[in-house]
């Protein structure tokens, strides 16, 4: 991974000498510690550590959801650390797809009015909404669900809707933090699916924080994480 | 950006019970205020009209040095002031006054007052001292009793006096001279001002004039009723500039109480109103923080897609004024429907005084409202609701 050159045009994010840290009392806690990573276009990676090793701090750093204590986060040649909060939240509507465990949809909201959010939040005219939606809706094999609102859809049907949420804006990239946390087997196996699907069939950058085995074992790149450092990079054919 | 607008409007449907209390609340707040303010405005009408109607009319003309001293020989010629008059669309009545004191007096006791003369056909168009007069105390200048004087029924006891009575008037002619002759009473009228029926007796201007000693052609007081209410201003510039040597009053100049009344009717409205908006300011306030701190993880979260805090703001701002809109709606559903119900039959409010004393106005109040009213407290409920989201806003966005 870190052989790759910084001139590489399919590289889309880079961190470089990342570090994040939060003061415990009087004690300092490395969440991130200078960690040096690019992840190139179309890579289904997952971060994958135990129980506080800084995963989730990983990706909102990658995602400009936390500020670094030092280093960067290079996007699209872009170090989204000198953003202003405005330019941020800009950026992140533009290149960035999110997934999180929990709260992800909102509640008001229909399931194609949750997909298509963030493209009117982006500006983008009603045909093309409406078209993506039921592209989105049809890929995620909820055409029949559109109309409902979250809360009558199971937990594996919600994230799926996240990730059509996510993914509905064609961002650079999405992050998704543990998306099978909360979900059974089968429903955890339906989302990766659809993960894989999206990201064969639109080229989409996954970038995934997970220790759910299941997971791991549909990554095609490994990226281990302990004590705040990347322990191994590892890529896989499957 | 139509999306943030349908997140707001579904947002107020979330928690039902807790949006339908602070909907009740708002919307009795917002009756209560506007049928407050109905209730003020009917009030002050009432006093409004009971001046205008009884004592003033909507504007008066005097000559230049008559003042309250009522003197005789500050008279004008009253076919200089009916000409000008006639050229002056606005004004729809006119009735040329005779005024002097004089003072009444009985085998029992003499009482001083203000002496009105009159032209019956021309007076009861501006006034409605007749319609006072009950059907067992006389009339107006109607029967056939020779030198009428119809004085109000306090006065009548005052100088213990009924219909027919003979009483002296005594009073001064423009050269000073003291001429005294003998009236009948004719007709006992009553309002509700106790002070003004203390003070007021009108007799027919032909049988006044001839012990003043003035022109035929001589009056001290026109009375003015113009087409509409609101055109005095309009009025009375225009007279001023017709009639540069005359001094034209408008009905609030008339009774400097009136003034201080229709400051005070300004004042109190204000007041009453700032107490409710800020009553409903904080609850607003509280409503809306208690709506937005439970749901700061979805705010965050919206904000982590790309919302950014303007659009977040937006948003609570339009579900905020959603919420009041439609409190609003039915508050104001409510004062329309009381003030219709209340405008025809009206509210007695004579439990709130002792029942002998009359304060220059009926106890009946009519509510009434306009649309200005209205538009008054849409715009500072909306404006006030808008103010009471910022706290919340703040909270949010930290």
């Amino acid at each position: 991974m870190n052989e790759l050159k910084d001139n590489d045009k399919s590289i889309i994010v880079r961190t470089e000498d990342l570090s994040k840290s939060f003061l415990n009392g009087q004690s300092i806690i490395k969440a991130t510690d200078r960690i040096n990573l690019t992840i190139a276009s179309g890579e289904f990676t997952a971060v994958v550590g135990p129980s506080g090793s800084g995963k989730t701090t990983l990706l909102n750093l990658i995602g400009g959801l936390t500020t670094p204590s030092s280093g960067k986060v290079v996007v699209k040649g872009i170090d989204i650390n000198q953003l202003k909060d405005k330019e941020l939240v800009n950026f992140r509507l533009h290149n960035i797809g999110f997934v999180f465990q929990l709260l992800n949809l909102i509640p008001v909201l229909t399931v194609e009015e949750n997909i298509g959010f963030v493209m009117e939040l982006q500006g983008a005219d009603k045909e093309q909404r409406i078209a993506r939606t039921a592209e989105l809706l049809e890929l995620i094999g909820m055409k029949d669900r559109a109309g409902s609102r979250p809360s009558t859809l199971s937990g594996g049907q919600k994230q799926r809707v996240a990730v059509a949420r996510a993914l509905a804006s064609k961002p650079l990239f999405i992050l998704a933090d543990e998306p099978t946390a909360n979900l059974d087997t089968e429903a955890a196996e339906t989302l990766l699916n659809t993960m894989l699907l999206l990201n064969e069939k639109e080229k989409i950058t996954f970038l995934f924080s997970t220790h759910d085995p299941r997971v791991m074992n549909k990554a095609r790149r490994l990226i281990t994480l302990e004590d705040g450092r990347i322990t191994k990079d590892e890529r896989y054919v499957r | 950006m139509k999306i943030i607008y349908k997140m707001a409007f579904r947002n107020i449907f979330r928690k039902k019970g807790r949006s339908g209390l602070i909907i009740v609340v708002i919307a009795l707040g917002v009756f209560a205020a506007s049928f407050g303010v109905s209730l003020s405005n009917g009030w002050s009408e009432s006093v409004y009209r009971e001046h205008i109607d009884m004592q003033t009319s909507h504007l008066q003309i005097h000559a230049n040095k008559f003042s309250d001293a009522n003197e005789v020989a500050e008279f004008m010629d009253k076919s200089v002031v009916q000409e000008t008059l006639s050229a002056v669309d606005e004004v729809v009545y006119a009735s040329y006054r005779l005024k002097t004191n004089a003072l009444l007096s009985t085998a029992y006791t003499s009482v001083g007052l203000i002496l009105i003369g009159v032209d019956r056909d021309e007076e009861i168009k501006v006034s409605s001292i007749h319609s006072t007069i009950g059907s067992d105390d006389g009339g107006f200048f109607e029967s056939a009793i020779v030198r009428p004087i119809v004085i109000s029924k306090s006065s009548a006891e005052r100088l213990n006096a009924g219909i027919n009575s003979r009483i002296i008037l005594s009073l001064q002619d423009s050269s000073g001279e003291i001429q005294r002759t003998m009236f009948r009473v004719g007709g006992l009228y009553q309002t509700n001002s106790t002070r003004f029926d203390n003070t007021t007796a009108f007799v027919k201007k032909s049988d006044l004039i001839p012990y003043l000693n003035i022109p035929e052609e001589a009056i001290h007081e026109v009375a003015i009723v113009v087409k509409d209410f609101r055109q005095c201003d309009e009025v009375k510039h225009k007279l001023s500039q017709l009639l540069p040597r005359h001094d034209i009053k408008k009905w609030d100049e008339l009774y400097p109480l009136l003034h201080l009344i229709n400051a005070w009717h300004g004042i109190a409205t204000f007041l009453f109103l700032l107490l409710f908006f800020i009553a409903l300011g904080v609850s607003t306030t509280n409503f809306m923080m208690m709506s937005v701190l439970e749901r700061k993880g979805e705010f965050r979260m919206l904000n982590k897609v790309g919302m950014a805090g303007n659009r977040i703001g937006l948003m609570i701002i339009m579900e905020t004024l959603f919420t009041t809109l439609i409190a609003m709606s039915i508050g104001l559903l409510l004062c329309v429907l009381a003030v219709e119900t209340f405008s025809k039959s009206g509210i007695d409010i004579k439990f709130l005084f002792d029942n002998d004393s009359r304060h220059g106005y009926s106890t009946v109040i009519y509510p009434t409202i306009d649309n200005r009213d209205f538009v008054h407290i849409f715009v500072l409920v909306s404006v006030i609701s808008v103010i009471a989201t910022l706290s919340p806003i703040k909270k949010v966005l930290k």
